[in-house]
């Protein structure tokens, strides 16, 4: 299963891309954890609440609005989701959207000594393929899944605009550590806006 | 100027919806959806049409029965009676693709007058999700990757209902604009995602 810890703030058609992006997957095994970042309006809630009744899909709100890319949200989300054993969690952004075989590729490449996955991104920046790499300004948040137990160990622990390659950065070491291995899928599956 | 989207679609109600809402969300909105569901639409799909159509710019039709052949009869009876400007834009696509909200934006970047046919990179799931590089040939791009002046793609017709057809009307596309001197620019980016 794949826990996608996705921030989401006012961006309602590109949300509403992100989660149907999921539900067309070939691969069901996937769970959308959808935090606003604040109170939400009401165009975001009359759009969310309908597509609720699908149970992968669960929305929260933050009591207040923390900004700072979202990072506060992934955090405290990261501490709290419960997950099973051999999970892995995402991370991923509102205007964000994936191809249809996303999930079925990253799952299918799972091996008990897989700590990470990772693919390459057409990134917004004039639409070119970016070629992934772990580390700080080389990967995009939505581009990587992390087992959840090396996540919950690693935590997310910055704030600033590459806080997500650092987290990249610092659940790769944290495999090392477990003796588990990163996993690159040579394919652009992820579209990052 | 517009680009004038037409979308054969077939009973695939969410990945419609992803297509309709990646086109309101393109950062130029000089863009307008034919949508033709091939026969009679499924209630589900008329109700969330019945949604989407309150934008102006997206339209649906259904076709009187259920021809298949890969979408291409839908294609060319809309190629024929859409109306449009002779200096708009055709794109034909289908209901399941996706594109970057940047795709209109970069495509009218490159418009000239002396220019027929604009085209780009695929993401390709025929390819696995690799970078399909397009060129204009018969099984070399897909239908989804290139916008045709509308003038000259009416004069060239979409006149062929096998499965790389797509190809085959890019290719006529480009005779056409030989004869009328008009010339092609290729943006080497993949801004069309084949699902």
């Amino acid at each position: 299963m794949i826990h996608c810890i996705c921030v989401a703030y006012e961006r309602h058609l590109q949300l509403e891309i992100l989660i149907r992006s999921f539900i067309v997957q070939t691969d069901s095994r996937w769970m959308l954890h959808i935090v606003y970042d604040g109170p939400v309006p009401e165009n975001i809630l009359n759009i969310v609440q309908p597509l609720m009744s699908d149970g992968r899909i669960r929305f929260y709100q933050s009591m207040e609005r923390k900004q700072k890319y979202g990072h506060p949200n992934r955090k405290i989300m990261l501490q709290k989701i419960e997950t099973n054993k051999g999970d892995f969690i995402l991370m991923t952004n509102d205007d964000n959207y994936y191809v249809p075989k996303f999930v079925e590729y990253f799952l299918g490449i799972i091996k008990s000594n897989v700590g990470m996955v990772y693919c390459n991104t057409l990134r917004n920046f004039e639409y070119e393929v970016h070629n992934s790499v772990i580390g700080s300004g080389g990967i995009d948040m939505g581009a990587f899944m992390v087992r959840e137990d090396i996540a919950k160990k690693t935590g997310f622990n910055y704030d600033t605009v590459c806080a997500d390659g650092i987290y990249a950065h610092q659940c790769n070491e944290e495999c090392k550590k477990q003796k588990l291995i990163a996993v690159k899928i040579e394919k652009a599956l992820f579209i990052h806006n | 100027m517009k680009i004038h989207v037409i979308v054969v679609a077939y009973e695939r109600m969410v990945p419609l919806e992803i297509l309709v809402k990646c086109f309101q969300v393109q950062t130029n909105p000089d863009w307008v959806l034919h949508i033709v569901h091939d026969g009679p639409a499924p209630e589900q799909i008329i109700q969330i049409m019945g949604t989407l159509i309150k934008d102006s710019r997206v339209i649906f039709y259904q076709s009187e029965e259920r021809y298949q052949n890969y979408g291409h009869p839908n294609r060319r009876t809309m190629l024929q009676t859409i109306e449009c400007d002779a200096i708009d834009y055709i794109l034909m696509t289908n209901d399941d693709n996706y594109y970057t909200p940047r795709f209109v934006e970069f495509m009218f970047r490159e418009v000239k007058p002396n220019i027929g046919i604009i085209y780009c990179d695929t993401v390709h799931s025929h390819f696995e999700y690799t970078i399909n590089i397009s060129s204009l040939v018969e099984n070399g791009i897909d239908i989804g990757a290139f916008i045709v002046r509308a003038d000259i793609a009416k004069m060239t017709g979409f006149n062929y209902d096998h499965f790389s057809a797509d190809g085959k009307y890019a290719e006529e596309c480009v005779t056409t604009c030989t004869q009328q001197h008009l010339g092609f620019v290729k943006i080497n980016k993949p801004l069309f995602i084949h699902n």
